[in-house]
């Protein structure tokens, strides 16, 4: 058993999803009615074994640190290793914007890298949401003899123009590699899970930063450059929240019962905060009808197509179709909802009458009162 | 490290009038309320109350509970210096020592455990109650009076009366008669089995009561009459409130409703939780043609058919066209497609088979034919069962 180190790149907010990221960054993003994106790389690198994991943050993580305090949901709460948080550590060339580059952040938190025990390093975005055997991949790693593996999707899920694709060449290896195309080339776009030595990252990173390379991809195009580059490709289901439509038609997705077996997995279970909840009460005039519910609900009106997270309040007369409702949020007598986004601790008032599109859904921000 | 006040709760009784539900597991790690497990409750009131050194005594077979406990971190009580024991009958040397013979017995073989921490209260409770209680104000009521001994107490109607062990009182409301489970009760007030004891004067009763060969070793039976008889000051703590027993089927099935019913014990008030330990599920879903009315489901679920005044427990499956009516699933229970569950109690892990028609509505029977369905764990059930039955093996 080949020990691994894990590291996740939590430090964006993806632009594209508006109010949904003004709070937080795209890694706390709530997703499946009781996780946040992180849980689900989180969840995967405890799943493989991995014990000791580094989650890069920049700004904006009031949320973040919130949701993992020491780890203790994920079992990485120990004496030596586990769970670490690196928010930027001072070194005098910091530029003062976000960091620009997968190189920038590594740059930001090197001397973390440097005191890495193990021998291989997992690298992992942290706001896609799969459940990816991360030790299958370290086997496919070390039996191939490539010197960076990367996890590919067959179907492309983040945004083609900032992305790598791979061109598969057999054996578990890839042949070329393509980035930042304009648009959809031939092979395999790349997930931003690597494997890779320490030893490789570590060189990688010294070169990266003495060369300035530092735009968007550079990390990606060095290590493919390298030497030889193994394709793990996993063709499960994904969710990469690239914009808000995205975000809505992935969560929709999970009312399907295929799709939750993709990501739901008994004996790979994905872990998030443990909140207390009691369980959730459905009232003498409740109707739920194709929904995804979480703990803590009080639900007496009418709910289909929707999802619910954590201690959502929904009164009697309500009528919801299609909606993702956020934590504690609460929805007043006889309202009627079609196609929205709440986030957490919104309070729709009672009567009140709101309609997105599934191609548009409208969004609420967290703690609006409509 | 010294503490004020220690609590023991006595979690090592079999629940033997809960058949084929214990039949596997101590009555205290039954699975209650969706999402708890009856020792939820004793736990979650002492942390409330500030009493952070707990003692769970275990004996009658306690792996589910002890693996449901573990460090207690579930109740923050996960402490360097207190948080919880467990604590089963051991042997010493010579191979001697014994399975704990009784309630008193139980503290006495404990006594070297209650040392460490030389506390001035000791708290006894049981893991047999589902209720809501603040012991620091029965402590500062014991404090208040210099007693040995204080009671909590409760009244009940005088139907009821004679199931309790009973206290008279005088105007000070402190006892000087008690009686178990008398035929024609001397008044109204029931003891809930809920004691603090001064600790010295608690030693001396129970190496006294340990020495005595005619005894039960008992604390309603022995030790309180003893006390009692020496003229020690026993008082009492009135408590109001929900209280139930859960030590029958009927009372267990009961409890479990008076959770539908939002006014009964407020699981929801976030000024008294009650923490539970929860497995790792992602939320429940409901399908296309699911109908859940007047119900509580838990994380896991997947519900497909009709859920009417039922708790459901984590990971419960109700397969399309099943109904499941006025029943407690627990955790892992699977019904089939159109297979229908009445007013029933079916334990972890069953399987329902989709010919399976079990229990019966109370209106569809004679009085005298009609009961509670109680189905034990790990079984695969199929064919009609009854109302009134109990099965303990898989079958039909």
């Amino acid at each position: 058993m080949h020990s691994a180190h894990g590291i996740i790149f939590a430090y964006e907010a993806t632009q594209a999803l508006q109010e949904l990221v003004a709070y937080r960054t795209s890694s706390s993003l709530p997703f499946g009615a009781r996780y946040r994106l992180i849980d689900f790389p989180l969840s995967n690198m405890v799943n493989a074994g991995i014990s000791d994991i580094g989650v890069i943050m920049q700004r904006g993580y009031q949320s973040l640190l919130d949701h993992l305090g020491a780890g203790r949901d994920w079992d990485l709460t120990r004496r030596v290793g586990g769970l670490k948080l690196l928010p930027p550590f001072g070194y005098t060339d910091m530029p003062s914007e976000s960091y620009r580059s997968r190189i920038d952040a590594l740059k930001g938190v090197y001397s973390y890298l440097t005191r890495i025990r193990q021998e291989y390093v997992i690298l992992c975005r942290g706001d896609v949401a799969a459940n990816i055997p991360l030790d299958d991949v370290l086997r496919q790693h070390v039996n191939t003899g490539a010197d960076v593996t990367v996890v590919c999707t067959p179907r492309p899920e983040l945004p083609i123009q900032e992305s790598t694709f791979l061109v598969p060449g057999g054996d578990g290896l890839a042949r070329e590699a393509i980035t930042n195309p304009l648009q959809v080339p031939s092979g395999y776009q790349s997930l931003e899970h690597y494997v890779l030595s320490r030893e490789l990252l570590l060189r990688t990173v010294e070169y990266g930063s003495s060369h300035d390379l530092s735009a968007r991809g550079d990390f990606a195009r060095i290590i493919t450059e390298t030497g030889k580059t193994g394709l793990y490709l996993f063709d499960r289901y994904v969710a990469a929240a690239a914009s808000v439509p995205s975000y809505y038609q992935k969560s929709m997705a999970l009312l399907r019962a295929d799709v939750r077996a993709q990501l739901f997995l008994p004996d790979r279970s994905i872990k998030t905060k443990e909140r207390s909840d009691v369980a959730t009460y459905y009232g003498s005039n409740a109707k739920s009808k194709n929904c995804l519910v979480a703990d803590g609900c009080y639900i007496e009106g009418e709910i289909e197509n929707s999802i619910l997270f954590r201690g959502v309040r929904i009164e009697r007369d309500c009528v919801l179709r299609n909606c993702i409702l956020m934590q504690d949020t609460v929805v007043g007598r006889d309202a009627r909802l079609n196609c929205v986004i709440a986030d957490k601790d919104v309070v729709i008032n009672p009567g009140v009458t709101l309609s997105g599109h599934e191609a548009a859904p409208m969004t609420i921000g967290k703690g609006a009162k409509i | 490290m010294k503490k004020k006040c220690i609590a023991m709760l006595l979690a090592g009784g079999q629940g033997s009038r809960l058949y084929a539900l214990t039949s596997r597991v101590a009555k205290p790690a039954l699975p209650f309320g969706g999402k708890y497990r009856i020792i939820d409750f004793p736990l979650s009131n002492c942390v409330n109350s500030g009493i952070d050194t707990v003692g769970v005594l275990t004996q009658y077979q306690p792996l589910e509970l002890h693996g449901y406990i573990g460090s207690g971190r579930a109740w923050d009580l996960d402490r360097s210096d207190g948080g919880i024991s467990i604590l089963p009958p051991y042997v010493s040397t010579g191979d001697s020592g014994t399975w704990y013979r009784g309630t008193a017995n139980a503290i006495y073989q404990n006594i070297g455990f209650i040392e460490l921490y030389d506390p001035e209260f000791v708290l006894i409770l049981s893991g047999d109650h589902v209720y809501k209680m603040d012991y620091s104000k029965m402590l500062t009521l014991h404090r208040e009076k210099n007693a040995a001994c204080t009671i909590s107490v409760l009244e009940v109607s005088y139907e009821e009366a004679s199931r309790f062990g009973i206290m008279t009182v005088d105007e000070n409301d402190d006892i000087y008669g008690f009686e178990e489970k008398p035929k024609n009760p001397k008044s109204c007030l029931a003891s809930m089995g809920i004691y603090i004891f001064t600790w010295q004067k608690l030693r001396e009763y129970l190496v006294a009561d340990e020495g005595n060969p005619a005894s039960d070793n008992d604390f309603g039976k022995d030790i309180i009459p003893a006390m009692l008889a020496a003229g020690e000051k026993l008082s009492t703590y009135r408590f109001s409130g929900y209280w139930k027993d859960v030590g029958t089927i009927d009372s267990l099935w009961d409890a479990n409703m008076d959770m539908l019913s939002q006014g009964a014990l407020n699981l929801f008030d976030p000024a008294w939780p009650i923490r539970a330990r929860s497995a790792t599920n992602p939320p429940h879903i409901t399908g296309a043609a699911a109908k859940t009315e007047h119900a509580i489901i838990s994380e896991g679920c997947v519900i497909d058919g009709t859920v009417e005044n039922s708790i459901l427990f984590s990971s419960v499956t109700v397969g399309a066209e099943a109904a499941v009516r006025y029943s407690v699933l627990m955790p892992g229970v699977v019904l089939e497609p159109g297979a229908v569950v009445e007013y029933a109690i079916v334990a972890e892990n069953t399987r329902i088979r989709q010919d399976a028609h079990i229990g019966g509505t109370p209106c569809d029977y004679p009085p005298e034919d009609w009961g509670l369905t109680t189905i034990a764990p790990d079984l695969i059930i199929g064919g009609v069962i009854p109302p009134k039955s109990m099965v303990w093996e898989s079958g039909r």
